[in-house]
């Protein structure tokens, strides 16, 4: 008890020490600590080709200009682009300076400066594709773009199919290779990664602001970063970086008359509604669905595998046993995510896969390794003696296998399967970094569009937790039935 | 009579012992013959040998016009042995059914799957073979809720339902009570009175003397007439 209170006061100590200001806690510790996302790319933030460790970019600009400004040193601090609002409201850094759209829904939630740049959301599809004109046109075509952007939600309003991705390249790549119908970007992304062979801009259709965010109640350090902002902008010091950088233009100088009052609402604060659990429910399909086709490629693949590294007297099996055994290490010894990437972008120029077909079989390869495994231990299980009361009858090998073998290991299997089939569905969130929209990224869709984490949180592992307890039920209920005696 | 089994000059060793060697006998259709000794004497190996699941150094084997000689390349002596097994049947100490399959469907797997039997005939043979060793009422059952004396009788109709001329038994009354022990002798002499060549390799001296007229000891690794 004592120990408890002691605990209690530290904790009030500590908090009572916390700077009453946030402009405070940044002079007293002397670092402005901005997040950004180095995925994003040039020229924004990334990382130094002539400096290691190093980092250049517009923003990494701005950033040190501001911290000087400020009289402190800038710091960055690496967090995913489409998670940035959610982690700088948390306090993981003091500003959100990463080309983050100033939006009505990002306004309710933080606080934005003056904008520091002004850029057009800019429609790129394949080159002579006559379909796609303007925002309208994209209706039920696929069209992808960063999730949670405002192209995001442009294309959300327009009744487009929405792809998401979470670097910059990747959206061009797969347009180039047929696998989206148009890609819509930030006019300086599209000028950075767009310029892919039969590619062509088709129209810029909105005008977008790029803002610096700060936490809601942080009012003196907004102001202090807000001044700095304006004196960087009438000094033309910002204008300069620009140039350095070779993205400045009209829209600069428009935006340096306006001053940047002009409001610029797109996209609206949603609830948890109907409409939201609708889209978790399809989330929730596309897991299924991944899942348990994969798991069916894992479970036939296993097999294949499984029976390739039986031993064998017979010489020409030998290397089909070998190359079956470097199968398993290979892909037993490296991540699915590895092995997601490279089976999506990596052999998007040989085998050009859709992203389900891609999600799909990189799972199901990859659990192909661990189905053999347990394949192999069931074979082992198979009592001796009556692999050779069955010689005894006069079979052969492979009748052996099919009548006596393999109907036995699958059953002493059957546990294990139903225990991998259970980590696949929670591994089949990976699948979400080639685009595919399934459960759990449906959630961080609908957190960062909703600004709250703890409700579609819930829902998501509520819905994962429907899917897999029937089938733990399931795996224990096998154990127990083929755990008796034999 | 008709001459069914004839071993000629079989020799096994094991780690530089002899388990036996020069070991040469025939057994005659409707003929039963014993194989008796102490544990460890290497009569379960000999008889091994006889069907090509354990692999003689040097000598043959024939069973009718198939011969299976021990200095056959590993794959033809494979699969001389899964001709030879055509006519021959092999009754485990162990037992060994098939413990996913019910006693109807180990009597069945060979007929249907290797002889290529109708489900019909396979099934119509097996009911019979069932009645005939009197486990008829256990034919739905698993071969883990059988008794040790319904599994040996359940692993004897299997053998037979591949309509062997030769039959190999090994230790058949070992998991028997004595009156199961007499049940079984008159049933192999039945099936001995209706042609059946027999080998059987025990341990139990007075089954022996009921089954076999002849009877071999097996001793330092020869046989000799008892």
């Amino acid at each position: 008890m004592r120990s408890l209170s002691l605990a209690l006061l530290v904790i009030v100590g500590c908090s009572s020490e916390r700077p009453s200001s946030a402009l405070d806690r940044v002079k007293r510790s002397g670092v402005l600590r901005w997040g950004g996302d180095i995925q994003g790319g040039e020229p924004y933030v990334f990382e130094d080709p002539k400096r290691p460790d190093g980092l250049t970019g517009f923003e990494v600009e701005i950033a040190e200009a501001l911290a000087r400004e400020l009289g402190v040193k800038a710091k960055f601090v690496q967090n995913d682009w489409s998670t940035l609002v959610p982690s700088l409201e948390r306090g993981t850094f003091d500003l959100a300076l990463n080309g983050l759209e100033v939006t009505a829904a990002r306004e309710q939630r933080i606080r934005f400066t003056r904008p520091y740049y002004l850029f057009a959301e800019r429609l790129v599809a394949r080159a002579g594709d006559g379909r796609i004109r303007d925002l309208a046109s994209l209706r039920g075509l696929r069209v992808g773009t960063l999730a949670n952007s405002l192209a995001w939600d442009l294309l959300g309003a327009s009744g487009a199919e929405r792809v998401p991705y979470e670097g910059q390249e990747e959206p061009f790549l797969d347009l180039a290779q047929g696998r989206t119908d148009a890609v819509l970007l930030d006019d300086i992304i599209v000028a950075r990664y767009g310029n892919k062979p039969g590619l062509a801009v088709v129209a810029d259709v909105a005008e977008g602001r790029y803002g610096i965010g700060v936490r809601r109640g942080e009012d003196d350090l907004w102001a202090a970063v807000d001044g700095a902002l304006g004196r960087l902008a009438r000094s033309g010091a910002l204008r300069e970086i620009f140039r350095r950088w070779q993205i400045d233009g009209p829209r600069q100088e428009r935006l340096a008359e306006q001053g940047g009052d002009e409001a610029h609402p797109v996209g609206r604060r949603r609830p948890l509604d109907a409409h939201q659990l609708g889209l978790f429910l399809q989330g929730a399909a596309v897991t299924v669905l991944i899942s348990a086709s994969a798991m069916l490629l894992a479970i036939l693949g296993g097999l294949f595998l499984a029976v390739a590294r039986l031993p064998s007297p017979v010489a020409w099996r030998r290397p089909l046993r070998w190359a079956a055994t470097a199968y398993v290490e290979i892909f037993r010894g490296t991540p699915v995510l590895l092995q997601l990437f490279v089976i999506y972008y990596g052999l998007a120029g040989v085998f050009p896969l859709g992203a389900y077909a891609a999600a799909i079989l990189g799972l199901g390869l990859n659990y192909a390794a661990y189905e053999a495994e347990i394949y192999r231990a069931g074979i082992q299980a198979v009592p001796r003696g009556e692999i050779e009361a069955a010689h005894a009858l006069g079979m052969t090998g492979a009748l052996t296998l099919r009548r006596v073998i393999l109907p036995q290991a699958f059953r002493f299997s059957l546990p294990g399967v139903a225990n991998d089939f259970i980590a696949l569905l929670k591994d089949s969130s990976l699948v979400s970094v080639i685009t595919v929209v399934e459960l759990t990224k449906r959630m961080t869709i609908a957190a960062v569009d909703l600004g709250d984490w703890a409700a579609p949180g819930a829902l998501c592992a509520l819905m994962y937790f429907a899917m897999s307890y029937p089938l733990s039920r399931l795996a224990r209920r096998l154990e127990a039935h083929l755990g008796g005696p034999r | 009579m008709k001459r069914l089994l004839e071993v000629d000059g079989l020799s096994k060793s094991f780690a530089g012992r002899a388990i036996f060697s020069e070991v040469s006998f025939a057994v005659d259709a409707g003929e039963a013959v014993a194989i008796v000794g102490p544990s460890g004497s290497g009569k379960t190996t000999l008889l091994r040998c006889l069907d090509g699941l354990d692999r003689a150094d040097a000598g043959t084997v024939a069973v009718g016009p198939h011969r299976l000689d021990a200095a056959l390349r590993a794959d033809r002596f494979q699969t001389a042995a899964r001709a030879l097994r055509r006519s021959v049947g092999f009754v485990f100490q162990g037992c060994h059914l098939f413990s996913h399959r019910t006693v109807l469907e180990n009597v069945m797997e060979g007929p249907v799957y290797v002889r290529r039997e109708t489900i019909a005939a396979a099934r119509e043979r097996a009911d019979g073979l069932l009645e005939t060793v009197g486990i008829h009422h256990r034919a739905s059952a698993l071969p883990r809720e059988l008794s040790g004396g319904e599994q040996q009788r359940a692993a004897i109709a299997r053998a037979l339902a591949m309509k062997p001329e030769v039959l190999l038994l090994d230790e058949p009354t070992s998991a028997l009570d004595p009156a199961r022990t007499d049940a079984l002798a008159e049933l192999l002499l039945r099936l001995v009175g209706e042609g059946l060549a027999t080998v059987v390799v025990t341990h139990d001296h007075p089954f022996a003397e009921k089954l076999a007229r002849r009877r071999f000891a097996m001793d330092g690794g020869r046989l000799s007439a008892v």
